[in-house]
């Protein structure tokens, strides 16, 4: 491209997203070598490591501002030793007594624990600010859904062009006859 | 003597006539508007009042029907109403008399045939008060200023010009007051027949904004506006919440999967400008509701996907142009292998929503 592309919203969410999972994407194929066959759990570990990076980057470009991403860095940051925690607090999880049994909302106190586990940090916040915390955090797994899907398609039509360039001859005969 | 002046059916307040009634004819408008009390007090229909609020409260309250009626009777001569049957506003303003003036006005919308007329024995318009949505009671303004007063309705297509100073109540009813923000504290006055303790009050307010919380995530949430009701919508939300990040999962998966084939020369793609051509993507996604998925063959959805999805960005691209929808079939044939075929699930009319949306 010659002209220069620059985003309407330089400093959005979703601009700060965007470069970041994409050079999260940069990295992890370099660090892929050689093009292997992929086997199941390879390709496995690569989702992983991608999920994980559309998270990380997601919640960085959101900052610290929210909670919700606060924990989401948090949890990536100590990942390993927060396994190991996990590991040791299902056991206690039956003697745990509940969160927060507010006998107001006892009717719904089922969809409130739900949410406050969907909800990264959703755990220690009365039901007000979980509420808070929800919308916002649509709102940017929205603009990360959309984005990644873009992302998606980029990739891919740079793969076929690949293929052209690399001089196919199948493919050059199919995209001559096939008009856009 | 009574003059009255037709006026538009404008909200301008200074539509409006002053006249000057004499002593004895008001006396005798009191009588007979006395006499019809009872006759026109079941033909009133009740109509809320969206007066303005200078308007004085010391008037004697009377049924405007009953009024109506009464000034029928009276014979004014010099009553001349114009034409226009739908949208008079007849202005009556007496600004000097002590014992009262009259003046009752309505400006009759179409929609609404609310009539506050004096009607003169010209008019034949008198004792048909329709109904209407306002209540409002007309009254005589004994000690006068005929200021003008432009009621406002509710509806936006009924305009009603109340120039004349009427006495209104506003409703009887028992609300609760509007709360009045101070920068200290927000007061909140108690509703009628509930506590008024510091627990209830703040225990309400808590409650009204918890209400507020979930009318915002009604919005944004697609699909709750149907279900009423606090379990409903966390269900609803509760789903898209997790529909969202299945979604993410699940294009994490693809991208894992398209990968091995990436060849290097995909590095220069994602210089500076990839991202930021990315980034300029309109992101409006509007996701059909995600109760709804099916669970279908990865295949069939995909592949309509990924043809949707890739003739998009090659009309974006053109001077990468050369692929048309065939080929993007035939790499997606090859990059999703079978495994990842039966791994996956796909949201079939989401997907078809999410992958066109994206782009417009």
């Amino acid at each position: 491209m010659t002209t220069q592309i620059i985003p309407s919203n330089p400093d959005s969410i979703k601009t700060r997203f965007t470069y970041s999972f994409v050079r999260a994407l940069k990295k992890l194929n370099k660090s892929r070598g050689a093009s292997v066959s992929p086997s199941m759990k390879e390709t496995y570990r690569r989702y992983h490591m991608i999920r994980v990076a559309s998270y990380a980057s997601m919640a960085s470009a959101v900052g610290s501002k929210r909670a919700w991403s606060r924990a989401v860095l948090w949890k990536i940051r100590n990942r390993t030793s927060h396994r190991a925690l996990k590991k040791k607090s299902r056991i206690h999880a039956l003697t745990r007594t509940k969160v927060r049994e507010n006998p107001r909302s006892d009717l719904n106190f089922h969809q409130e624990n739900d949410l406050r586990k969907l909800v990264p940090g959703g755990e220690g916040m009365d039901f007000c600010r979980l509420l808070n915390e929800t919308a916002h955090y649509i709102k940017c797994l929205r603009t990360q859904a959309t984005t990644i899907v873009v992302v998606w398609a980029v990739v891919v039509v740079g793969v076929i062009v690949g293929r052209i360039g690399d001089g196919c001859g199948g493919w050059v005969e199919m995209s001559v006859t096939c008009d856009k | 003597m009574l003059r009255c002046v037709a006026q538009s059916t404008t909200s301008s307040p200074e539509k409006y006539a002053v006249m000057g009634m004499d002593m004895s004819v008001l006396e005798k408008q009191t009588a007979v508007l006395q006499r019809l009390y009872q006759q026109q007090e079941h033909s009133w229909q009740p109509q809320e009042a969206n007066i303005n609020p200078t308007i004085h409260q010391n008037m004697p309250n009377l049924q405007p029907a009953k009024y109506d009626q009464c000034l029928d009777e009276i014979s004014l001569p010099s009553f001349a109403i114009s034409g226009r049957e739908q949208q008079q506003h007849i202005g009556f303003a007496c600004p000097e008399l002590t014992s009262g003036s009259v003046s009752a006005v309505s400006n009759n919308s179409s929609k609404t045939k609310h009539d506050h007329q004096i009607n003169s024995g010209m008019l034949k318009r008198e004792g048909t008060v329709s109904n209407s949505t306002r209540k409002r009671k007309a009254e005589f303004d004994v000690e006068e200023d005929c200021k003008d007063k432009g009621a406002e309705r509710e509806a936006g297509e009924v305009q009603s010009d109340i120039t004349v100073k009427t006495d209104r109540e506003t409703s009887t009813d028992t609300s609760s007051k509007e709360s009045i923000q101070k920068p200290d504290y927000i007061h909140v006055r108690a509703r009628r027949g509930q506590a008024t303790d510091s627990h209830s009050l703040a225990e309400r307010a808590r409650r009204e904004k918890i209400s507020k919380k979930m009318k915002y995530l009604q919005d944004l949430v697609p699909g709750c506006n149907k279900v009423t009701g606090k379990a409903g919508m966390l269900d609803e939300i509760i789903n898209y919440v997790q529909s969202l990040q299945k979604q993410v999962e699940f294009l994490s998966m693809k991208l894992a999967a398209l990968n091995p084939r990436l060849d290097f020369s995909i590095d220069d793609f994602f210089s500076k400008e990839i991202p930021a051509y990315i980034a300029s993507f309109p992101t409006q996604l509007q996701v059909s509701n995600p109760t709804s998925l099916q669970y279908n063959p990865l295949q069939e959805g995909a592949i309509s996907c990924g043809v949707d999805i890739a003739m998009s960005p090659s009309q974006m691209l053109p001077q990468k142009e050369g692929s048309s929808s065939v080929p993007i079939t035939e790499v997606y044939h090859d990059s999703s292998s079978a495994h990842q075929a039966r791994m996956l699930p796909t949201w079939d009319s989401e997907w078809q929503n999410l992958f066109s949306a994206g782009f417009h």
